[in-house]
């Protein structure tokens, strides 16, 4: 019974996902369902680096999007003058890089203030790096390659999967993997989550605070860089802002959805945000709902379920 | 729960509903203000569109300056490039002033410029500025229908003239100091549907983004390809900011729904998104419809080889044809263009700015808000041999008469102009 009681909410996410996959094919929503998992990796590549700074310090990070914006601006500069691949670690190495800065000069000096002062610090970043990029280079959109050119790879229930999404969505399936084995099964994962419930004791223990909150802002960066570098290149290009503007709010919801401490919910929590905002665009009974019924239909989601289970899909209580 | 308490609640109630309404309409706030030194009092004028010469403010005029605001999206979810429209937006004007210094009366024409953010409340706001702390004579708007539809109305409730390329009229036709000076999207739409038919297309998708400002073009469009015999598949709105998912699963419908052309109102970067997602499946329509901002060679650079077959109408016509149209765009702009090449962005604000000095001409020294309007509304024919001709009869704010017709060209990521003038029904 205990047992049961802890696997709980796996059950939940289980009879949940098992009805949702019925009603979609049941309904002739099936297209939505392989949509909404295309699109929804990204929210949910975002989702874990959001989850993860979450776990180690309890902050709402609102800068996680720039990570991936500067990460694909960097990307766009550098592939006029070297190859892609190399353009894709150059970019990721700035995403890093943003990441410890952001760290040192923000977050370190204002460690012990209250978390809603560093949300409020957070969201100054993601602010400023919007403004630094509109001063450099406008507001303009701008065109970005794809890593991996072929777009039919797979044909999955009528819609096409191109090479960069398989990327996409495997990156996202092996991160969200390894991360729970790394806070699960390592000192170093154990140490950061101790760090993050308990820092004298932690440092008492010989362990540096600060430097594990480095090497966990520099792991959200480099989530957050990946984001965009594997998944804005399927849309096209980007502008200013990009990942903040157009994935940030979803990849919170997707968050939250999937239990702001598991980083396989953020991975659920994407798909799930990806696969409700496809239907609601296609299935006919939303037709008449004015405005966004995608995203209206993602926050009644939302709501219940966190009415039926407050700590999200994934997450644990308290 | 006492007594006074539910009242309490329910008067909070009716004025949180209260301000959402009004913040709807992307307006609030904006009601009943006046405009220091006239023109308010009520609004620019009758709405038969009669302006009275008593209200004959000259504000923003004066003996050596008249000061024009423009506002345009150049942040936002559909930016426009800000150093495009800060060097374009008075190109004409400093030609005007280089080539004949006595036209408009011996004065010079001062633009200002504000980024109006694609937020119509933005807009609103940037409009009261230039015309309040700047002592903007005209508005005008760069792009944007939601946006131009909200400063529109504030000019109205404050007597202002306000230009802009013919977008919506729902909203607009009673703006008694508004003016499209090219042909809205209804208007267009008897054009695109015949357009449509004339190149053998039967199967029509229509995607038009879920605003307010595109009702009317989404009704009349799907009328006139009704009355053309054109087989409508699929008719959506779709998120005016459409995310990733959105975008595909509209594909996916259009696609489902075999149309062979889509007519497409949107935003551009929607319009992008579904063009995009559409190649990534395979899916090869035809893209069509009325394009302001959807028909700039921007769209292009960004959206090759997803939006190779896209068509739009246009104000104005493209690069390809300019010097056999006007001469002196792309000459001036080696003159004062700050050595940026002359583009289209740059051209459609000529166009603009090339009626309106037409109009001014016409109202003549004695230049003030009413007679402007006046003058407008009296039937005369402004042809700036780059917009199509433009007449108002009394009290009609959409003055358009013809619009050109762009193709897209992946090859050079530039529009060409296909047909030039194509004449509006009636």
């Amino acid at each position: 019974m205990d047992r049961l009681r802890e696997r709980q909410g796996q059950v939940i996410t289980a009879a949940v996902i098992t009805l949702l996959v019925l009603v979609l094919l049941a309904t002739g929503e099936k297209e939505s369902l392989v949509i909404g998992v295309i699109t929804g990796s990204a929210y949910g590549f975002l989702a874990l680096g959001l989850v993860l700074i979450y776990k180690s310090s309890g902050v709402f990070n609102f800068a996680q999007g720039e990570f991936g914006t500067v990460a694909v601006y960097t990307l766009y500069l550098l592939h006029f003058d070297v190859p892609y691949g190399f353009a894709l670690l150059g970019a990721l190495g700035v995403a890093v890089l943003m990441g410890v800065v952001v760290e040192r000069l923000v977050v370190r000096p204002l460690f012990d203030a209250p978390r809603v002062t560093l949300l409020v610090a957070t969201a100054g970043v993601a602010l400023l790096s919007i403004a630094v990029q509109i001063w450099f280079g406008e507001a303009t959109a701008r065109p970005v390659g794809r890593a991996l050119p072929t777009l039919d790879r797979f044909t999955v229930l009528g819609v096409q999967i191109s090479d960069q999404r398989l990327l996409l969505l495997g990156a996202l399936a092996i991160l969200a993997g390894l991360l729970a084995w790394f806070f699960n099964k390592t000192n170093l994962g154990l140490a950061i989550l101790g760090s993050s419930q308990e820092p004298t004791a932690t440092e008492l223990m010989g362990i540096s605070v600060k430097r594990l909150s480095t090497i966990v802002w520099a792991l959200a960066a480099l989530l957050g860089g990946l984001a965009g570098v594997l998944a804005v290149p399927e849309t096209g290009g980007f502008a200013p802002g990009v990942l903040t503007v157009a994935f940030l709010i979803p990849a919170f919801t997707a968050a939250v959805l999937g239990g702001m401490t598991s980083l396989p919910g953020a991975f659920l929590g994407g798909v799930i945000v990806g696969v409700v905002e496809a239907v609601a665009t296609s299935a006919p009974i939303f037709e008449d709902i004015p405005g966004s019924p995608g995203t209206l239909l993602v926050f009644v989601v939302l709501l219940i379920v966190l009415v039926a289970r407050p700590q999200g899909l994934l997450g644990k209580a308290g | 729960m006492s007594q006074r308490a539910r009242v309490a609640i329910l008067l909070l109630v009716v004025a949180l509903v209260g301000a959402a309404c009004g913040q709807k309409t992307g307006v609030a706030g904006t009601g009943g203000e006046v405009v220091a030194g006239g023109g308010g009092g009520g609004g620019g004028g009758t709405a038969s569109g009669q302006h009275e010469p008593d209200d004959n403010d000259t504000s923003g005029v004066s003996d050596s300056e008249i000061v024009i605001g423009v506002h345009a999206p150049v942040t936002g979810a559909s930016p426009l490039p800000q150093r495009t429209f800060d060097i374009g937006k008075d190109i004409y004007w400093q030609l005007l002033a280089a080539n004949e210094p006595d036209a408009l009366g011996g004065r010079r024409v001062r633009v200002v410029f504000r980024d109006d953010e694609f937020n119509p409340n933005r807009a609103v706001e940037v409009c009261r500025e230039m015309v309040e702390s700047e002592g903007a004579f005209i508005l005008v708007g760069g792009g944007g229908a939601d946006q131009i539809t909200a400063c529109a109305e504030y000019a109205a409730e404050n007597g202002v003239p306000y230009f802009s390329a013919g977008v919506n009229e729902a909203g607009l036709e009673e703006a008694s100091t508004y003016f499209a000076l090219s042909l809205t999207y209804a208007q267009q739409a008897p054009l695109i549907a015949q357009r449509i038919k004339d190149e053998g297309f039967e199967k029509v998708g229509v995607a038009v983004a879920d605003t307010p400002s595109f009702q009317d073009g989404h009704d009349a469009f799907v009328d006139a390809a009704e009355e053309a015999g054109l087989d409508i598949v699929a008719d959506d709105t779709i998120n005016k900011t459409a995310s990733e998912a959105e975008a595909l699963a509209e594909v996916q419908k259009l696609k489902d729904a075999d149309a062979e052309v889509v007519f497409i109102l949107t935003s551009p970067l929607v319009y992008l998104g579904i063009a995009g997602g559409a190649r990534n499946q395979n899916y090869d329509p035809v893209f069509i419809g009325p394009g302001i901002t959807s028909g700039l060679n921007q769209v292009l650079t960004f959206g090759c080889p997803g939006v190779a077959k896209g068509r739009f109408f246009s104000p104005f016509p493209e690069l390809d044809v300019i010097d056999e149209l006007d001469p002196d765009y792309v000459a001036a702009y080696e003159q004062f263009g700050q050595g940026e090449p002359a583009d289209d962005i740059g051209l459609a604000l000529w166009g603009l700015n090339k009626t309106i000095r037409l109009m001014f001409e016409a109202t003549g020294d004695e230049l003030g808000r009413a007679a402007l309007m006046n003058t407008i509304e009296g039937g005369e024919v402004f042809d700036s041999g780059v917009f199509a001709p433009v007449e108002f009869s009394d009290g009609e704010r959409f003055g358009g008469t013809a619009a050109h017709l762009l193709k897209a060209d992946c090859d050079t990521k530039l529009y060409s102009t296909e047909e030039q003038f194509v004449q509006a029904e009636g």
